[in-house]
């Protein structure tokens, strides 16, 4: 072997080494950040999932007048003006705190009622065929549920303040439901004092920490616009650095994955986005038809629409909403003709399931197509993984990375074999 | 004209070039020196010579510069085509196997020229191989990129797709002639 031969092959060693190690310190830097940095994770991932959604419509209105500095802006007010107008609808409809005690009592008082009716328990506490054969199941989980919506003296407090500002005949039947509660209470013999106690206290800690919680997230939040204009605001600048990085036998390869990852993204991601729209219209329109009140099928409609984007998660959530309204409902308005309100849960609960239907044979084989046809097992268990991993961020997140990671191996390997290196 | 008209129209003329300053930069800001750079180098090219120095821009914020060590394979026959080239600098030899070891050169492709072009129109296997003979700085210019760009400026590739027509056309020209000529030395 020459000299210069041994020099070339003593440099591809050492080539090869320096490599190595700059790679290894990148991974364990690049996992080290992300671990240390899990809080900016959620914010980071949700400005750049935003931008990604709104670079089409960005685009979409690209003249050669227009920066795309202006076109930013004009988009960023359109989008805080409608993000606005939501927020305002939404508050607006949520419940006060006085409202949510009285929203309490009512829902206790309608969750013993609606069973006692269910079990066919009368005064000797002797029930039906239901009663005799799922009553030892179901009456702990009953019990469970009336203790969570239990007052405590704060609470107590509230709500008998607010009773004054009813009228004499509401103010009369929430006052009934009250008693009437607190005699259910003492009937089942369940320990109320410490648990009451437990709520009190549990209810001060939380207060302090809810603060710091509040102001630890907002802090991470900020991050969220600046990953929103920085991505919006990019013409290919970040697309452009990360292919400098490629080494050239694979720059062509590397493009194409990226491209068709791109778009299987861009098609999954705005695809969601429309099923979930169409989801959420679905609900609306069945929860209106069912004798709920037009705002209440709004506000569940919007939530179980946003949800269901998480399969499954979206389905529970709407269902458990829409039930948990069907047991406080008093006065409906069906338009349908054989609801009433001893069958409005029923109703509530077949319609989130036809709902559920519709999406699963028409909504997402139409818009999002073939792309997410992951098996149940996998949703399962990458929901519960990711939830389990990273908590909120990891359980909204898991389903797109699972298919990120899907496309972009499918595409990688495809691509490897066409341009013949493996 | 008296000199409080000419003062007025002075004043005018002063506020219309504030304005256009203002306004410019206001339009100019997403321009860099590097592409700036590349819209005159692109302008070059038949490719883009009839376009406009804002169409040109719209294109160089697409292009990619790579640099090849000599001996190094832009690409290789039979791989998928997925972006014309352009060489900014240094020399590209277009080879072809043949039954011998050494493959083919048929062309060497040097500043300004291109090749590859017909992975603008399919993504076909490529019917050559490009190798780097010197150093090289080459453009690259992906079809899907061009494809993106046609939804939203259609007025820009279809002068591109034109140029390329033209190239293509020119070529098949020579090769008909370049096939009769022979078969006239034959006969």
């Amino acid at each position: 072997m020459s000299y210069l031969q041994e020099q070339n092959e003593g440099r591809k060693l050492r080539r090869w080494f320096v490599y190595g190690i700059t790679t290894v310190v990148f991974i364990a830097g690049t996992v080290g950040l992300i671990y240390g940095l899990k809080p900016l994770m959620l914010p980071f991932i949700m400005g750049a999932f935003f931008a990604y959604l709104f670079k089409p419509l960005a685009k979409s209105f690209q003249t050669t007048h227009w920066t795309q500095y202006i076109r930013l802006g004009v988009l960023m007010g359109v989008t805080a003006l409608s993000l606005y107008g939501a927020s305002v609808f939404i508050s607006k409809s949520l419940p006060t705190e006085s409202q949510k005690v009285v929203l309490k009592v009512r829902l206790q008082f309608r969750l013993h009622e609606r069973y006692q009716s269910w079990m066919g328990l009368d005064q000797n506490q002797k029930g039906n065929f239901l009663y005799e054969n799922l009553g030892q199941d179901l009456e702990p989980l009953k019990s469970q549920i009336s203790h969570y919506l239990d007052l405590n003296e704060k609470e107590q407090t509230l709500f008998l303040d607010h009773l004054k500002s009813l009228s004499a005949s509401e103010s009369e039947k929430y006052l009934k439901y009250y008693n009437e509660n607190l005699r259910n209470q003492n009937l089942e013999l369940v320990k109320a004092v410490p648990n009451e106690v437990g709520v009190a206290s549990n209810g001060t800690k939380k207060s302090s920490g809810l603060l710091a919680g509040i102001l630890k997230s907002a802090t991470s939040w900020i991050i969220f616009p600046l990953v929103f204009i920085f991505i919006l605001l990019d013409n290919g600048q970040i697309m452009q650095f990360f292919m400098r990085l490629v080494p050239n036998r694979y720059f062509e390869l590397a493009y194409s994955v990226v491209g068709n990852v791109d778009e299987a993204l861009g098609k999954y991601i705005r695809g969601t986005l429309i099923e979930c729209a169409l989801v959420g219209v679905s609900l609306v329109v069945g929860f209106y038809l069912s004798g709920f009140e037009m705002q209440v099928s709004i506000l569940i409609g919007i939530i179980g629409g946003l949800t269901n984007a998480i399969p499954f998660v979206g389905t529970a959530i709407a269902c458990v909403l829409s039930a948990a309204y069907a047991l406080i409902a008093e006065n409906i308005n069906p338009l349908i003709p054989f609801v009433n309100l001893d069958n409005l849960m029923l109703v509530a609960i077949g319609v989130v399931m036809v709902v559920h239907l519709l999406d699963n044979a028409i909504f997402q084989p139409l818009v999002v197509g073939k792309l997410v046809n992951l098996h149940p097992l996998v949703v399962v268990l990458g929901v519960f993984g990711g939830s389990m991993m990273f908590g909120f961020a990891g359980l909204i997140l898991a389903i797109p990375t699972i298919v990120i990671l899907m496309v972009v191996t499918k595409t990688f390997f495809t691509g490897l074999q066409r341009y013949k290196i493996i | 004209m008296n000199a409080t008209e000419n003062t007025a129209i002075k004043k005018l003329e002063e506020r219309k070039t504030l304005l256009r300053i203002l306004w410019g930069k206001i339009r100019q800001v997403d321009r860099d020196q590097l592409d700036m750079d590349k819209v005159f180098f692109l302008k070059k090219n038949p490719f883009f010579e009839t376009l406009t120095k804002s169409q040109l821009e719209q294109v160089a914020k697409l292009i990619y510069e790579r640099d090849y060590l000599a001996g190094e394979f832009v690409f290789e026959v039979g791989q998928p085509g997925a972006a014309l080239f352009i060489v900014q600098s240094g020399e590209i030899s277009i080879e072809v196997p043949s039954l011998a070891e050494e493959p083919t050169s048929i062309a060497v492709v040097s500043k300004a020229s291109f090749f590859g072009e017909l992975a603008l129109l399919n993504d076909d296997p490529r019917s050559a191989s490009a190798k780097a003979l010197v150093p090289s700085r080459v453009l690259a210019l992906f079809q899907n990129d061009l494809n993106k760009l046609s939804e939203r400026y259609p007025d820009i590739t279809a002068k591109i797709y034109k140029a390329l027509a033209v190239v293509v056309s020119r070529r098949l020209k020579a090769t008909n002639e370049f096939i009769d000529k022979k078969l006239r030395a034959v006969a």
